[in-house]
């Protein structure tokens, strides 16, 4: 199973890495990170096993990792304006595919704007904006698998 | 035609909005929802002009067939609403086999009508009816949820990719309006044993009781990606477990699943 224990009291959880550590050689993965609580644990291949706790802590529990998603961290992952997915499932930037994207970068958005869909066991969520702002970076791919927690896009 | 409620959906509260005919039962429904829902409504109608499938595909709709949305406000996560998927599969074959009860009984006791993950019912193999949600949050931070449904009952869409049937070239002489009445009580049962999300592994070993393809070949597109496997069982989030061809399994949320042959061929 890809799913990973649940949270437990200790700072750090060595099942916890040993089941990244199995999954990144089951799969071609080069890194996995997780939070839990805020502890983010990030396991990466022929680098080094990186454990470290943010300064911010991060309100994300673990959530199961399918080994098909092989998206690396990205630079803007942690940017106080980013918008993360509420659920694992399928990132789409468009109503249906031959649609215009619901914002691009550079678009001014109201709180409560829809920004994007994402999909699980069809079942299409909309992504509201949480703030008013400008669409300053998206962070996915039309159709992208995306994690629980992980950032969809920046609005600052 | 005239659609009604069951007695046991009129009990618990909910609402119907019938039409004669609509455009698409999940957009009313969900327009119905923003314009403050105050008890779940169920949206009907026998003529369906513009439905709506999975990212934009149409969804067609013969006369005789049935189209129909429910809508209600729930405080759950967007990842918990979506275990509602399996309680409407369950909810329809509930209904179809109250109904028809004959009509549900396979060979050697099995069940003619299945689920096929995450949420399509199967009748001898093909495709009877397709269910897609649509959650939206509003303002206050609470979601609506759709849960839209379309059953061939007369007639089935021809030209799909696919193979399909509808209850009638099955044997099961039933009407829109029977089915639907059944499925409104079936819905009530089924989202009373769900609980907000509290009874997701109730639902779950029953959902796994009609699930169509368990522990066969299966192959799911997951964005550029292929994973192939069988498929093991279903996780208490509704994800589909697969057994990996190469050792290990992983669990999917999303994805074009191909059962069977299909998941054997190169794809």
């Amino acid at each position: 199973m890809t799913k990973l224990p649940t949270a437990k009291q200790s700072p750090i959880d060595p099942e916890l890495v040993h089941e990244l550590a199995r999954l990144i050689a089951e799969t071609d993965l080069t890194e996995i990170e997780v939070e839990k609580g805020d502890l983010r644990i990030r396991v990466a291949r022929n680098v080094t096993t990186a454990v470290h706790v943010p300064v911010a802590a991060a309100p994300a529990p673990v959530a199961p990792v399918p080994a098909a998603v092989s998206a690396p961290a990205k630079p803007d992952a942690h940017h106080p304006g980013s918008v993360t997915s509420p659920m694992v499932g399928t990132a789409y930037l468009r109503p249906s595919p031959d649609a215009k994207p619901f914002v691009d970068i550079g678009t001014r958005v109201e709180k409560g704007d829809k920004l994007l869909l994402v999909e699980a066991m069809k079942t299409f969520n909309d992504i509201v904006a949480p703030r008013a702002g400008a669409v300053t970076a998206i962070l996915v791919e039309d159709g992208q698998p995306v994690e629980y927690g992980e950032p969809l896009l920046v609005i600052e | 035609m005239v659609f009604s409620l069951g007695q046991a959906a009129r009990t618990a509260g909910f609402a119907l909005a019938a039409f004669e005919s609509l455009g698409s039962t999940n957009a009313e429904a969900m327009a119905i929802g923003k314009a403050g829902l105050t008890r779940p409504t169920w949206v009907v109608t026998a003529r369906q002009t513009a439905g709506r499938g999975r990212r934009g595909n149409a969804w067609a709709n013969g006369s005789g067939n049935l189209a129909a949305s429910l809508v209600m406000v729930t405080t759950v996560t967007p990842a918990v609403a979506a275990t509602l998927g399996f309680v409407a599969g369950l909810a329809l074959t509930d209904a179809i086999a109250a109904i028809a009860p004959y009509f549900d009984s396979g060979a050697a006791g099995g069940h003619r009508l299945l689920l096929k993950w995450p949420n399509d019912v199967m009748g001898d193999g093909a495709k009877l009816a397709g269910i897609l949600l649509e959650s939206e949050q509003l303002a206050d931070g609470r979601r609506i949820v759709v849960v839209g449904i379309g059953v061939n009952v007369a007639a089935a869409p021809e030209g799909m990719p696919y193979k399909v049937a509808s209850l009638s070239s099955l044997g099961a002489p039933v009407t829109a309006e029977d089915v639907f009445s059944a499925l409104t009580d079936s819905w009530v049962e089924g989202v009373a044993l769900w609980d907000e999300g509290r009874g997701v592994g109730a639902i779950r070993s029953r959902w796994l009781k009609r699930a169509a393809g368990l522990g066969a070949d299966v192959a799911v597109h997951i964005g550029r990606e292929i994973v192939r496997g069988t498929f093991e069982t279903i996780d208490d989030s509704g994800q589909l477990v697969i057994r990996r061809t190469e050792g290990g399994t992983v669990a999917v949320a999303a994805g074009d699943v191909h059962f069977g042959a299909a998941a054997t061929a190169r794809v």
